[in-house]
């Protein structure tokens, strides 16, 4: 193979936030609760390919994004990006490395900057990573809006002058106009018209398909996923709890999570009412999450052993791995 | 499926609201003509600004000005809508006709305890004689919408629900009354995969349980596949086609409605690649007298510079396309 190093090596990542306490419970000593939204996640993402990350709201995949790019730091793990470890390093020995990691984020409302110009918010990376003037910049952003699909005369507006799918492209403009080599996308599309969103996805995959591209897609539409991704990884309170080749995924789920969403994602075909099994209750609180296997509370399977003790990961064979009991996954 | 000669629960002709914009009066919904029989599902679909939930509003009675809202007929359950004061209208809503809104957070107050909220409908409609009963009353309709301990709920208020739970809790307020016509708009949209499918199985069930007419607001064909016995399309304030919805999702007639499809990411068509609808939809103001998707079509040519009606091509459906004859498709 001639692909020798993933250019994204996460291991045992763990992020956690504290809550912060009340002036009441600081007086009264309560002791400080921690958030675990991420707890030991491993993957790597092989140079030009799309992993996808799939989860419900809440279960860290955003943090799990933020974190790989140093957004939030790590508070335990590593993430190795082209071989050089990234998590511990100072802010200004990582520069060189943001502007090779790039985020489109998901609401194209609130993350542009409402009092400036498009020239201004897509030229400025070129001004702070290449130390351009406010002119040279502008001239770089006017280059490059034509490729997102807008054009020269759009460089004096605001933000409020666009549509939601023409903001995307703004932002899509802002995190590639650097020519990085790896974007997260944060829910590119989750805030966009049926008929926009697949214009935004096509939009994605041609850049990949041009620049070579790595992406880590976050979304929690499988039917969006299934249509860009290589690879699927399964987010469930804070674990990845699947992850394997999109094929495998879809056609055969291992865990009985990965077969709800599959249950429950949008298709045109209908299908016979018994197949449409929903899954029973709420996500639990990631405050609080539930010993053994995290899923146990909801899971349709569950057996005794799942309450106590959390599975182990399974390889299925051909890159395709399972943290399920009914796999035979020896503890953790 | 009802009978054919019985008359539908609504029925609207000639729907128009109109706004004022900066560039001119904006037909927001025009012209928009509609059944709903009884018993069934009318799933209303199109993307932001396609005035799906303004129609609904407007027949509601609650756009306020300067939104001027007309119609040429509006039957309800044989009342005339159009000939009822605002407070025989006001009897009506929330008691025979209930709506639910998208953002469960922002429908309901804050402030009140949802057994406040679900009470108060029934209590204002004449539905509970006394506190007790109302109470009672809430506490089988939350029971009946799938929330937990129900009766040690009651005095929680909104916040300290999840967004599943507060959908939940909206859907038990519009119940309460028992309405004949439930209008659904986008009850799934901000809800997780997971519990919007528990949200979906449970209208349908409430559907089947009540013999409500539910009609879903919604942009997710998806959703509409699922649920609705017939489809309506909306582009642009207007209706562009309309039929069963197994005859419409098959084989689309309106360019808009296959577009929108081929837009739908769906797991049945990984394979096929994405086909997006290109532009995007236009701005509310005054619209020239063409087809409204002109500039998005791709089949559009010069004969489409005209105001297309809607018209029936072929068993039951409609379409507003010119390339569209009577009997020329299916």
């Amino acid at each position: 193979m001639a692909e020798l190093l993933p250019l994204l090596a996460v291991r045992a990542l763990t992020k956690h936030f504290t809550k912060r306490k009340s002036p009441v419970e600081w007086l009264m000593r309560v002791p400080p609760v921690s958030l675990k939204a991420v707890v030991d996640v491993s993957f790597e993402v092989a140079r030009g390919e799309t992993l996808g990350l799939i989860g419900e709201s809440g279960c860290g995949k955003s943090t799990l994004g933020r974190t790989v790019l140093n957004l939030h730091r790590a508070d335990g793990g590593s993430v190795s990006f082209d071989g050089t470890e990234i998590s511990a390093m100072p802010e200004a020995a990582f520069r060189p490395y943001r502007r090779r990691m790039q985020i489109i984020f998901q609401d194209p409302y609130a993350s542009l900057n409402p009092r400036r110009s498009v020239a201004e918010i897509v030229g400025l990376p070129v001004r702070i990573h290449e130390g351009a003037s406010a002119r040279q910049a502008e001239e770089r952003a006017a280059e490059f809006l034509p490729r997102v699909g807008l054009s020269t005369e759009h460089l004096r507006r605001y933000p409020h002058q666009f549509s939601g799918g023409q903001r995307q492209r703004i932002g899509i403009a802002r995190a590639l106009i650097l020519n990085p080599d790896f974007v997260v996308c944060d829910e590119p599309v989750s805030a966009l018209d049926v008929s926009i969103q697949a214009q935004i996805l096509e939009l994605l995959t041609e850049f990949r398909q041009q620049r070579g591209l790595t992406y880590l897609f976050i979304s929690h539409d499988l039917a969006v996923v299934g249509r860009i991704a290589d690879r699927i990884a399964v987010m469930y309170l804070g674990q990845i709890v699947e992850i394997g080749p999109k094929q495998a995924i879809l056609d055969q789920p291992a865990h009985p999570y990965t077969r709800a969403l599959l249950a429950v994602a949008p298709r045109l075909k209908r299908r016979p009412g018994s197949e449409r099994v929903a899954l029973k209750g709420d996500l639990p609180s990631p405050l609080n999450p539930p010993n053994g296997c995290r899923f146990h509370t909801r899971c349709p399977v569950a057996k005794p052993i799942c309450a106590t003790l959390a599975p182990g990961i399974t390889d299925l064979g051909a890159g395709h791995h399972v943290a399920c009991h009914l796999h035979g996954g020896a503890g953790s | 499926m009802t009978g054919p000669f019985l008359p539908p629960l609504l029925a609207v002709e000639g729907l128009t609201t109109i706004f004022p914009t900066r560039a001119g009066p904006a037909r927001v919904v025009d012209d928009v003509s509609f059944h709903v029989n009884e018993g069934e599902c009318l799933g209303v679909v199109g993307e932001s600004g396609s005035g799906k939930s303004i129609t609904f509003l407007s027949i509601l009675g609650l756009v306020r000005p300067p939104g001027r809202v007309s119609a040429k007929r509006m039957i309800f359950a044989g009342k005339d809508l159009l000939a009822l004061g605002e407070g025989e209208r006001r009897a009506i809503r929330g008691r025979d006709i209930a709506i639910t809104m998208q953002d469960a957070l922002t429908a309901l107050n804050p402030a009140l305890t949802v057994a406040t909220q679900i009470t108060e409908v029934m209590l204002a409609h004449g539905r509970a004689r006394s506190q007790e009963e109302a109470r009672a009353a809430a506490i089988e309709m939350m029971r009946l919408v799938g929330i937990p301990a129900a009766a040690n709920r009651l005095d929680d208020y909104p916040h300290q629900f999840s967004g599943g739970m507060r959908q939940r809790i909206m859907i038990a307020t519009a119940l309460a009354c028992r309405p004949r016509l439930l209008i659904a708009d986008e009850p799934t949209t901000a809800l997780d995969v997971t519990i919007q499918a528990q949200v979906l199985e449970l209208i349908a069930e409430l559907r089947r349980e009540l013999r409500m007419s539910v009609v879903l607001i919604t942009h997710d064909l998806g959703v509409v596949v699922e649920q609705a016995d017939r489809i309506m399309v909306m582009y642009a304030g207007q209706i562009v086609e309309e039929g069963a919805c197994r005859a419409v999702i098959e084989d689309a007639a309106h360019p808009y409605t296959a577009g929108l499809l081929a837009s739908m990411p769906s797991l049945d068509t990984l394979d096929r690649p994405i086909h997006p609808i290109r532009g995007q939809a236009p701005l509310p103001g005054p619209m020239p007298a063409q087809c409204r998707f002109f500039d998005r079509c791709e089949q559009a040519s010069e004969a489409c510079r005209i105001e297309v009606p809607l018209r029936p091509f072929t068993d039951g459906r409609t379409a507003r396309c010119i390339r569209l004859k009577e009997g020329s498709h299916g």
